[in-house]
């Protein structure tokens, strides 16, 4: 059963003097628990297919299918409900808040969603446990380095059990050791669930079953 | 999602947006309110002024003597001072229950009281025979007896005649069918001779002129403003009345209104321009914690009323101490009569009237491009 199913996406931009036409009938089906990789380099489009399935954009033309659902039929506050539950999303500049503690960014989610303090911030310690950050919770991002910011990242982009993660480049920001640690992380994570990531580096889309490459638009098999 | 998960939401995303902002607001109210009290304040003066230029049509200065040329009222000129004093007026008396006169402040009416040196003799040959002869003796006229004393459409004319030059005047020398005329002179007391009164709009070229003509070459006459309380006379009109007919006619008229919807407009443009600015700034900067709560599953719709809500509340703050201040620094002197909390009143509500377009502005650029928020996600500011 395909979790996400693209058809046909084309998206452009324009700066007011030229249009950059990102996608042009761009097909991509992830089936659930699958983990996928797109290769591109900078501005080829790939993080317009994250946002694209995410609902944060909408492309020029093409249907997008997520959890079984065209997202052209969903209300806003239906896409947002889908990004809140259906949807974990990591960056790769982490978007941490810096004026809260490690603890409140993971349960930012979930008080977003109305959830009272004490559930949220027990359900964020259980996940900042299990990303091995017990000793941190209480401590800001601006304090904690890269490896760590993005380890509580993806601690809140697991905190509704998402079927679906969407990474953006999320080693982008760290060295090698860490990147790897964090990739280890991430696909352990994503385990059961279906992961989209989004890279430049091949050794880190090695970590993933399916890899494509997006070239002019459109995504080629790699294997 | 409950009411109280509402309130938790709401209370998360104006807590985090605040936090961006920092102390952004505290200054965009400040600024805002001396923005907007400058702006209130020149609106109430030019209201003020141009109010003034509407009765009199005559610049003068304000609480002080200036001297206008009578030629501008009659081809035959005499030179005439004029006072302005604001805070004497004429104040509609209405007879209370037990017969004593109640007085009613709750509406005003301009007119013009000149204080006519000479004979007063002389006046009948323009006034005719209505014009008594008694000391504190005064008549009202109706708009027929008006007419019939050359004096146009005045709707009312009253004359309180009969003072000598070695007369003490006192503060009120007389009533004349319910109207009480608190007169005082601070210059020069005992200068008057008689009193006339008419809306100044009423005044026919030439009249004045013509007065003065007849009086004794030595004696200047005088015209006093006064802000007065209508009267009782039975064709008496309403205000509303009497601002409908005036907004009909009357170059003074034109030119009040012109000045006051141009200074309005103004200042609504400069005002529009701060609060565009101020929303601006605020959406840019919160432009980047409004991505992530978006991706982090935050709904669009909160999202945007949340910042409708800041904008407003700030805009708001900045109307009610801009109006504050007006109200602190439109001295009674300045305002006349209008009540300050009125005009503070009607400041605040023209400075929130006039935010409103660029608070909409800003939820209708939040709905149609989103993709300038989400770009936010990819820039290197935290």
């Amino acid at each position: 059963m395909s979790v996400i199913s693209m058809t046909g996406i084309d998206k452009s931009y324009s700066d007011g003097k030229r249009r950059y036409d990102v996608l042009r009938g761009l097909d991509l089906t992830i089936e659930q628990g699958q983990s996928v990789a797109i290769v591109g380099p900078s501005g080829s489009g790939k993080t317009s297919i994250l946002n694209i399935i995410a609902g944060l954009i909408s492309p020029d033309r093409g249907t997008v299918q997520v959890l079984g659902q065209d997202n052209a039929t969903r209300s806003e506050e239906g896409l947002s409900q889908l990004r809140a539950r259906g949807i974990g999303y990591v960056f790769q500049a982490f978007h941490l808040m810096p004026q809260l503690s490690a603890l409140e960014n993971v349960a930012l989610p979930m008080r977003i969603q109305g959830m009272p303090s004490s559930d949220s911030r027990a359900r964020a310690r259980s996940l900042l446990c299990e990303m091995g950050l017990a000793d941190r919770i209480d401590t800001k991002p601006p304090r904690l380095s890269g490896g760590e910011q993005q380890r509580v990242a993806i601690a809140r982009a697991l905190v509704f059990d998402p079927p679906i993660i969407l990474a953006d480049e999320p080693t982008g920001s760290l060295d090698a050791d860490t990147a790897g640690d964090v990739m280890r992380l991430l696909v352990s994570s994503a385990s059961g669930r279906t992961l989209l990531l989004i890279t430049h580096d091949r050794t880190i889309a090695a970590s993933t079953t399916t890899r494509y490459a997006l070239q002019h638009g459109r995504l080629t098999d790699l294997g | 999602m409950t009411l109280k998960s509402r309130a938790i939401s709401r209370v998360t995303m104006v807590r985090l947006l605040m936090a961006q902002l920092g102390r952004s607001p505290l200054l965009d109210v400040l600024v805002g309110a001396a923005v907007g009290s400058v702006i209130g304040l020149v609106l109430a003066f030019v209201v003020h002024y141009r109010v003034d230029a509407f009765t009199f049509q005559a610049k003068s200065d304000f609480g002080g003597r200036t001297t206008i040329d009578a030629s501008d009222y009659a081809s035959q000129s005499n030179s005439l001072d004029v006072l302005q004093v604001n805070d004497v007026g004429l104040q509609r008396v209405r007879e209370g229950p037990d017969g004593e006169p109640a007085t009613d402040v709750s509406r005003t009416e301009h007119v013009t009281v000149m204080v006519v040196g000479g004979d007063l003799s002389e006046l009948r040959k323009y006034f005719g025979e209505n014009v008594p002869s008694g000391v504190s003796t005064g008549v009202l006229l109706d708009r027929q007896s008006a007419q019939a004393l050359h004096v146009g459409k005045a709707d009312q004319v009253a004359l309180l005649l009969g003072l000598t030059t070695d007369d003490e005047v006192p503060n009120v020398i007389g009533t004349i069918a319910g109207v009480t005329l608190p007169y005082a002179d601070p210059l020069d007391p005992i200068a008057a001779h008689g009193l006339l009164i008419l809306r100044h709009q009423d005044l026919p070229a030439g009249t004045l002129g013509r007065l003065t003509e007849t009086t004794d070459p030595r004696t200047q006459g005088r015209v006093f403003r006064y802000f007065t309380v209508g009267s009782t006379a039975p064709n008496q009109e309403s205000r509303w009345q009497l601002a409908q007919r005036a907004a009909l006619g009357g170059e003074g008229v034109v030119r009040t209104v012109l000045g006051t919807a141009g200074v309005a407009a103004f200042g609504a443009l400069l005002w529009l321009a701060v609060v565009w600015r101020q929303v601006r700034r605020a959406d840019d900067r919160t432009a980047q914690v409004r991505a992530i709560l978006l991706a982090t599953g935050a709904s669009a719709k909160s999202l945007r009323s949340t910042m409708t809500m800041i904008h407003a509340t700030r805009t708001a703050f900045a109307a009610f101490l801009g109006a504050l201040l007006v109200n602190a620094f439109a001295l009674r002197l300045v305002l006349g009569y209008v009540s300050q909390v009125a005009v503070a009143g009607v400041v605040a509500a023209y400075l929130v009237v006039f935010a409103l377009p660029m608070i909409w502005w800003s939820r209708v650029r939040q709905k149609r491009l989103p993709q300038r928020l989400v770009q936010a996600l990819y820039t290197t500011e935290s």
